[in-house]
């Protein structure tokens, strides 16, 4: 039972953390866990406390054969400043760093790590999504807080629009053109028009 | 945590794109609107296109010909025989306004219905852009033509998201209509063509409240300038001929109606849209609006859409309109109806004082993912007697 709890941790572990994923399977094609420095391998543990089923993980990594990738990863001066720099970030930026980087940070294991494709990373992830409001939108809003205070009890999350969006809900119904005819009946028949938008034509009938 | 929330975020914007489909429709109405008394009928065809490329493009097309016939009351003179060119001459040398006919007799004017016919001919166009950030820039172009209307139109307007969730946003509008009339000269022996320059500007802001309800704010500014008087439509207008400051009963003229050069007007409107049930969402708004004519109007409408089964909406509609009168307006019915030799002047009933009450029931049935079929009833009614019922019928195609 608990090899099988294990085992789900590691995966879960395999998924979010791509250091833990290349550090074994560098272990796995060098066939030489010393090639890990104490130094990368304390902060592989600071990333993953469950750094102690690496073995587990190897395991599984040589059952799914996946031990036939091949580095294309960078190497650039750049991208090993940029190793190092994620590699002394506390474990925030999990995703950049893999052990290629680490291991050429260390420039004990050049040679392997130039072999070495990290199977998973989460750079997309890590990267931030562009901003979904433009700045004077930002601007703008600061004037209408007041309306989150007394209005709003909680913010409508995206998925929770299905309803907002169904055609019944926007203005005119499902059936938004008998609006237009009304309107233009209403136009002809009383003196006053406006707030329905300022798109459309004149008419001899005002 | 963090990173939970970054996967939500992506999550979510797939999914957006994913409903966000492109869906390009195609629709065609026509209506059939008639007025009580035989008076005036419309038969108003419109042909409507609408074009998504991909998720950030939107075109809007639209086609329309209506054709009016009938007969519209106002001042006439029942006995044309007998007339004198002499005095309508003195008459209009007297005054700035349009002098139309003279009658020996103030008891000669009456109030008759003049045939009418003509057809609108009109086509329109929007393209809608949509930035990263999901705002929208809208730009239109409008055109119609009357046998003595012509108007052309462009407008532009921006929708602008305000919080992450785009649950706030503002929009604002301005659109340019310059129109042209042609207009009846003295005693109808000439017809000018005469301008209308029109401003209309419009801000607002929407503002998601619940999962199932939405209100919507919008302040509206409207700038009319140039010929808006109604050229079909007469007054009388008693001139002292010989001078004596007594009007007496052959000192009375047929003459144009006329109206202010200027007219400002400006309002606000809240929606309110809310979905009790699945099957149930109603639809609510006023609309306040006030001019420099002096009238002021309150329009309340509400709706209630029911989803019988999978596609079948029945949608009841009340909308209850009450105005004022304009300064220079006139109820033809009082006992002198009678304007001075100058100054604005108006008979046009649609500028009184009076409130209306419109019954509407619309039927919408989507009978699979391509068509849909429409049709709506319904029934309009003034306090001064004008009464109204028009019905709508059309198709719209998805594809």
């Amino acid at each position: 039972m608990n090899l099988v709890i294990n085992l789900v941790i590691s995966a879960v572990v395999l998924v979010f953390s791509g250091q833990v994923i290349a550090a074994e399977k560098l272990a796995v094609l060098t066939a030489d866990k010393q090639v890990i420095s104490e130094e990368s391998s304390y902060a592989l543990a600071q990333e993953s406390s469950q750094a102690t089923s690496n073995a587990r993980v190897v395991k599984k990594y040589k059952t799914k054969g996946r031990t036939s990738a091949t580095n294309q990863y960078p190497t650039s001066d750049q991208h090993t400043n940029q190793g190092r720099k994620h590699g002394s970030g506390q474990g925030q930026s999990l995703a950049k760093t893999t052990l290629a980087e680490k291991t050429n940070t260390n420039g004990n294991s050049e040679g392997s790590a130039k072999q070495i494709k990290p199977l998973l990373t989460l750079v997309a992830i890590d990267q931030k999504p562009p901003p979904s409001v433009s700045p004077a939108g930002q601007w703008l809003n600061k004037g209408f807080t007041w309306i989150d205070d007394w209005f709003i009890d909680k913010e409508v999350k995206p998925w929770q629009k299905a309803k907002l969006a169904e055609p019944v809900m926007l203005p005119g119904g499902v059936a938004p053109v008998m609006k237009k005819f009304s309107s233009k009946i209403y136009i002809s028949k009383a003196a006053t028009l406006g707030g329905d938008g300022v798109a459309g034509g004149g008419c001899g009938c005002k | 945590m963090n990173k939970k929330i970054k996967i939500s975020v992506l999550g979510c914007t797939a999914i957006s794109a994913g409903l966000a489909q492109a869906e390009q429709v195609l629709s065609l109405h026509q209506m059939q609107y008639q007025e009580d008394d035989d008076r005036i009928k419309v038969a108003d065809t419109s042909l409507a296109l609408k074009l998504d490329f991909g998720v950030d493009y939107s075109l809007d097309l639209s086609l329309g010909y209506d054709s009016v016939t009938g007969a519209s009351p106002t001042w006439q003179i029942a006995n044309t025989t007998g007339l004198s060119g002499t005095e309508l001459e003195q008459g209009q040398a007297m005054t700035d306004e349009t002098l139309l006919g003279y009658a020996h007799d103030v008891s000669q004017y009456q109030i008759k219905r003049v045939p009418l016919e003509d057809t609108r001919k009109s086509a329109a166009a929007s393209l809608t852009v949509r930035d990263s950030y999901r705002n929208e820039w809208s730009f239109g172009l409008a055109h119609s033509k009357e046998s003595d209307y012509k108007s052309n139109s462009v407008s532009a307007s921006y929708l602008m998201f305000l919080d992450k969730g785009k649950n706030r946003s503002v929009n604002i509008g301005l659109a340019y209509l310059n129109d042209e009339t042609l207009v009846f000269g003295t005693g109808y022996q000439s017809r000018t063509e005469e301008k209308i320059q029109v401003i209309n500007f419009e801000t607002g802001l929407t503002q998601v409240l619940s999962p199932t309800s939405i209100f919507d704010l919008k302040l509206f500014f409207n700038h009319d300038n140039g010929y808006l008087s109604n050229h079909y439509l007469t007054i009388l207008r008693g001139i002292d001929l010989n001078e004596d400051n007594i009007i007496t009963d052959d000192e009375y003229f047929l003459a144009a109606d006329s109206r202010p050069d200027v007219r400002n007007g400006y309002g606000t409107k809240l929606s309110y849209s809310t979905q009790f049930w699945s099957w149930l969402t109603g639809q609510f708004s006023y609309r306040y609006y006030q001019d420099s004519w002096s009238i002021k109007s309150h329009t309340v409408s509400a709706s209630l859409s029911f989803e019988v089964f999978d596609g079948l909406f029945i949608t009841p509609e009340y909308v209850r309109y009450q105005q004022s009168q304009a300064d220079f307006y006139l109820n033809p019915n009082v006992k002198e109806p009678y304007f001075s030799a100058s100054g604005e002047g108006s008979n046009d009933t649609r500028l009184g004082d009076f409130s209306a009450d419109t019954y509407g029931l619309t039927v919408s049935y989507q009978v699979n993912n391509e068509w849909q079929l429409d049709l709506s009833v319904n029934r309009y009614q003034q306090t001064n007697q004008f009464a109204a019922s028009w019905a709508v019928l059309g198709v719209n195609y998805r594809f």
